[in-house]
């Protein structure tokens, strides 16, 4: 059950994305693509991208301590949450 | 139904029974002391030729230890027992009829407070032998299992979604939803979890059951693994329930040995394996990700969700997690079909709830009944007032995280609906009555110190509110500062509820408020400054 | 945390090598160990770390996560108070108050004769007939004072049997 991860093998998480950038979390799977304004602006991102996601991806900051593409889901400080 | 009436006038010497309770209630009131005393009896009298059954409760606690003996009519009951009593009750009794004595209550199917119920999931509790399969068999377990395998998969997941059958562990979510999401999920290593790790205070259905009819957990788990291709089941039961933990074990032991478990069960293609495990005294590892955590050895934290333990449960692997009593209705729905069991409850909570009824209450157990009855009937007509004899002042329903219900809703009825539209929760069916000497300010704090002790300090607004509600709510039955001041803390404290119940991860510290806030609401004069020490007198 | 002598460490040895295979191993470990010892003792960590294959710092958060489990050797009766809203309703608040003082211990200690510990716990189950307290797998229900010192006698008398 315990799997290794190759980096010469499996392509890095956030292959395409810009990795100056902390995401804070995963992508979506999906291939339907939605169209949302966050603070008046327009972006369009897969179904179920997180609101954090796709704010971070506009640019829009979000104050966030647990939420990062260096760690699996956590969800504990909240600080995110309004 | 057990007992059909016959024509002889006396129950043949190889079936004399004498039933006594070893529900850890009816233990704590004396019953194993009243079981010994008939054990030496029948051991110095050999002609009475009965035998002792150790059986589940009723649910009457106020009549434990409760003797019963079968007659002819049906079983006649007698309570509460002292040691001291047995011996007469035995030999004026002769097993044929009901007889003249003062603790004698008539035929136990016949007292209206046990007649009136509708026991489905509850059906054999109080009546069988609670690991014997065969007793269990003879009252019609395992029926629903039978039918199970002439079903495919997708039929059995479709009976369950047809009874309407909703998660009785609190949050109510369509059982046969949660069990499609994981058949959905592609062939692979799937696990059926029970929740018995019951902490609500106030609630002891699952025990009972349990302890009463521990195969009819069995056999719900065994149907859930079928349905969904699972082929291992664990029971996670609270190390606070030894006596359920010694009958699970005795009962599943005995199911293997049946034929029930293990491989190739009832001579099929199919496996189930069951295991129970311990938790170790953590209220929140009934949550069902912080369980699951329990069961893979860690800290009980609770998990983000996504991912749904649906699809990634226990070790990684899609799971079911469901409550003892949403596992022990299936065997009825199964057996009975999913329209029989829809057909009892009102609005969208469909089929019967285990109430307990428990606290201040002068009539405390267990009372199984369709949705729908209200609060205020159970109360009087089942729970016959306060154990006091004061008047009630304030009931709680669902566990500490369940809000206060002041006396102007207690004409409620008793549905998932109309309990959340009136900012309340249904929770487990667990009711706690309070009497008018209840401080409801000390109550509020207790919640908020019940959740500070509990709490798995994942998320911070349940890790550090729950610690500063209670210091608020210090702060405003001190009396330390003006009027103003004594206001900015009350709404300090209603900001620290909106904070927790929205912001924190999982139910622990997202219901907390609902307690506090309803005794903010409907017990204001209890948070002001108390002018001396006599209250509420 | 309080150690254990070789004679404990070799039970704790055997413990591990019976369970080490479940799945999810590390509590029904924990709760072999202390239902044998009583405790868990700070000298089993190493082995159950290694024999896991995890931190003993992991093994030590387990153990301090969980109420149940114990680091210190208690007394040779441990008493549990349930503090559940039940029991509340059926004064459970004045008779812990009672029980400490009777005892003249806290929660989480041991009285000084080593007889009893005394610990909270959060509901028994048992709540139609509160307040309730357990003593080993023992429940008891509707308890006052009374009835309590009761228990006590009954538990002193038993103890002095089998000497």
């Amino acid at each position: 059950m315990i799997t290794y991860y190759d980096p010469k093998t499996e392509p890095a998480v956030n292959q395409s994305a810009d990795l100056s950038k902390d995401l804070g979390t995963p992508p979506s799977k999906s291939t339907v693509q939605v169209s949302v304004q966050i603070d008046g602006v327009n972006i369009v991102v897969p179904e179920g991208t997180s609101v954090l996601r796709a704010a971070a991806i506009a640019d829009i900051n979000i104050p966030k301590l647990c939420a990062s593409d260096n760690l699996e889901a956590f969800g504990s400080c909240r600080l995110c949450a309004v | 139904m057990n007992h059909s009436p016959s024509d002889d006038s006396s129950i043949p010497v190889a079936s004399r029974k004498i039933f006594v309770s070893l529900d850890t209630t009816a233990r704590s009131r004396g019953s194993d002391k009243v079981a010994k005393q008939v054990e030496s009896i029948l051991n110095s009298q050999p002609e009475l030729a009965a035998t002792l059954v150790r059986n589940g409760s009723r649910g009457m606690f106020w009549l434990e230890p409760l003797l019963e003996i079968n007659t002819p009519k049906g079983r006649v009951a007698y309570g509460p027992v002292k040691a001291e009593d047995v011996n007469d009750i035995i030999n004026l009794h002769c097993f044929d009829d009901v007889i003249e004595h003062p603790l004698c209550l008539g035929l136990t199917e016949e007292l209206p407070w046990f007649k009136s119920q509708q026991r489905l999931t509850f059906a054999r509790v109080g009546i069988i032998d609670p690991i014997d399969v065969d007793d269990y068999i003879s009252h019609g377990g395992f029926v629903g299992l039978t039918n199970a395998f002439a079903k495919t998969a997708q039929q059995i997941v479709d009976e369950v979604k047809e009874s309407g059958l909703r998660g009785r562990g609190g949050a109510a979510f369509p059982t046969g939803i949660k069990w499609q999401t994981v058949l959905n999920e592609p062939e692979q290593q799937k696990y059926i979890v029970c929740n018995a790790d019951e902490g609500d205070s106030g609630t002891f259905a699952d025990r009972m059951l349990m302890e009463g009819d521990p195969l009819v957990l069995v056999e719900g788990m065994i149907i859930a693994g079928l349905s969904v291709g699972a082929d291992q089941g664990y029971i996670y039961l609270r190390s606070e329930y030894p006596q359920a933990h010694d009958i699970l074990n005795k009962a599943i032991s005995n199911a293997k040995t049946a034929g029930y478990l293990g491989d190739n069960i009832c001579g099929t293609e199919h496996n189930f394996h069951l295991e129970v495990r311990l938790g170790a005294g953590a209220y929140i590892c009934g949550e069902e990700t912080s369980l699951l955590e329990s069961l893979e050895g860690k800290r009980g934290l609770v998990r983000a969700k996504p991912p749904l333990p649906a699809i990634e449960g226990l070790f990684g692997q899609p799971t079911v997690v469901n409550n003892v009593i949403s596992l022990a209705s299936v065997p009825y729905i199964l057996s009975h079909g999913g329209d029989s069991y829809r057909d009892f409850g009102m609005g969208r909570s469909r089929g019967t709830l285990p109430i307990q009824l428990a606290g201040n209450i002068a009539q405390g157990g267990l009372v199984e009944l369709a949705f729908g009855i209200s609060l205020n009937e159970l109360l009087q007509q089942y729970g016959n007032g306060c154990k006091s004899k004061r008047a009630m002042r304030s009931v709680q329903v669902g566990g500490p995280l369940g809000a206060y219900l002041p006396a102007e809703q207690w004409d409620t009825a008793l549905d998932y609906e109309e309990f959340a539209s009136i900012g309340a929760v249904l929770g487990h069916g667990g009711i706690v009555v309070f009497d008018d000497t209840v401080d409801m300010a000390a109550q509020a704090r207790f919640a908020m110190e019940f959740c500070e002790v509990e709490s798995c300090g994942k998320c911070t607004p349940c890790r550090i509110g729950a610690v500063r509600g209670v210091e608020v709510i210090d702060k405003i039955l001190n009396n330390e500062s003006d009027e103003q001041g004594r206001q900015d803390s009350v709404e300090l404290l209603h900001d620290l509820c909106d904070t927790m119940e929205f912001g924190s991860l999982c139910a622990m510290g997202g219901m907390t408020p609902f307690p506090v806030r309803s005794a903010l609401k409907y017990f204001p004069d209890d948070f002001l400054p108390q002018p001396s020490t006599q209250k509420a007198q | 945390m309080t150690a254990t002598n070789e004679q404990g460490l070799q039970q704790i040895a055997t413990i591990i090598e019976q369970h080490q295979t479940l799945p999810g191993a590390m509590l029904p470990i924990l709760h072999a160990i202390q239902n044998d010892l009583s405790f868990i003792p700070s000298n089993a960590l190493p082995l159950i770390a290694k024999a896991l294959n995890v931190s003993k710092a992991e093994v030590h958060g387990v153990i301090s996560f969980y109420h149940h489990f114990r680091t210190e050797e208690p007394g040779a009766h441990v008493i549990e108070i349930c503090r559940g809203e039940s029991c509340q309703a059926m004064g459970s608040r004045a008779l812990e108050e009672n029980i400490k003082q009777n005892l003249s211990i806290d929660y989480h200690q041991t009285s000084k004769d080593r007889q009893y510990t005394l610990e909270p716990v959060y509901c028994l189950g048992n709540c139609a007939c509160s307040p309730a307290i357990r003593i080993g797998d023992d429940i008891h229900g509707e308890l006052d004072l009374q009835k309590f010192e009761q228990i006590i006698e009954s538990l002193n008398t038993y103890s002095l049997e089998l000497k």
